[in-house]
């Protein structure tokens, strides 16, 4: 399978919007914990939950698109710290 | 704030905000530590606070307080939640197997697809809520908001199994046994246990022992049904 072109330099970035995804996903399922009306209990349980997904979606995209893509260029020391040298 | 389930997802998520604003400010390294932390702050700890949000949101709509929240039904949380009333809610809600969870207990829908059933049918309460009676006055929703469908007599009979003798030996039972199982006769009518929630009924539509010989079932939100009291005089 071919994999979907992500510039390296993109996935700190990424981790990013999915550290803020994660983040807000979190919020919206507390605000249902502490304010169990229907309204926060619908958005929390459903839309926190999608977006929390979304970024935990990103995180295994981004880690299995790295382990697949040294694998495939072959994993010398180097290459098996590629992701480790950005921030 | 003493179920355990709170504190479960509030620690994972407290956890998990650590975790990641600490990623956000630090901005560390993406070696192995790190992911393995973002597992965690992403993963790992999130999945934990969802499931405990999950059973705790699941556990709160079960409950009359979450059924009340919405404006239009503070007639109905409110008359079982008072002691004095008469009404079948209210007499139910003190029964410690209902207790806070008694709206959810008497409408749930039961057999193997009930809870989904019961939940679908609430998000299309929301959804209306929202849609068409978040506004509206609540004289005007007693008036337009009622059941969909008659309420079903297999409801009552998960608890009551009109099977027992001294269910029998009521003559009215006996007389109309086979229509009360069927649901040709409702439990809840007026004229058997019925009403179930007075303080939702005008008072023309009440029955007597409602209304007659000062029973205080309309005390409640006596200000918002200021006409019902004037109805009571003319009576």
């Amino acid at each position: 399978m071919k994999l979907p072109v992500i510039s390296p330099t993109k996935i700190p970035q990424l981790l990013r919007i999915a550290a803020v995804l994660s983040l807000v996903g979190l919020a919206l399922m507390m605000w249902s914990v502490f304010d169990p009306r229907p309204a926060p209990v619908l958005i929390g349980l459903s839309l926190g939950q999608v977006i929390g997904t979304s970024s935990f979606v990103i995180y295994l995209a981004i880690v299995i698109w790295d382990i697949r893509r040294r694998r495939r260029e072959g994993s010398t020391p180097e290459e098996r710290t590629s992701l480790s040298k950005l921030r | 704030m003493h179920s355990p389930l709170i504190l479960i997802s509030c620690a994972c998520a407290a956890l998990a905000a650590i975790i990641l604003i600490g990623f956000l400010i630090r901005r560390p390294l993406l070696d192995a530590s790190t992911r393995t932390l973002l597992f965690f702050g992403m993963g790992a700890l999130p999945i934990c606070a969802a499931a405990a949000a999950n059973i705790q949101g699941y556990e709160a709509t079960q409950k009359r307080e979450f059924c009340g929240s919405c404006h239009v039904m503070i007639p109905h949380a409110s008359d079982s939640e008072d002691v004095k009333s008469i009404g079948l809610a209210s007499r139910h809600a003190r029964n410690a197997n209902f207790g806070e969870k008694n709206c959810y207990t008497c409408h749930a829908d039961y057999g193997m697809f009930g809870t989904v059933l019961t939940k679908i049918g609430g998000m299309r309460h929301v959804w209306l809520y929202y849609t068409e009676f978040h506004d509206m006055p609540l004289a005007e929703a007693r008036e337009k908001i009622h059941l969909r469908n008659p309420y079903p007599n297999s409801n009552c009979m998960q608890c009551h199994s009109t099977q027992l003798q001294g269910w029998m030996n009521s003559p009215d039972h006996r007389a109309a046994a086979q229509d009360v199982r069927d649901g040709r006769v409702s439990c809840a009518s007026a004229g058997c246990h019925g009403v179930a929630h007075p303080t939702t009924k005008t008072v023309s539509a009440l029955p007597a022992q409602f209304v007659d010989g000062g029973a205080p079932v309309l005390h409640v939100d006596a200000g918002v049904f200021a006409e019902a009291g004037s109805e009571a005089g003319a009576r």
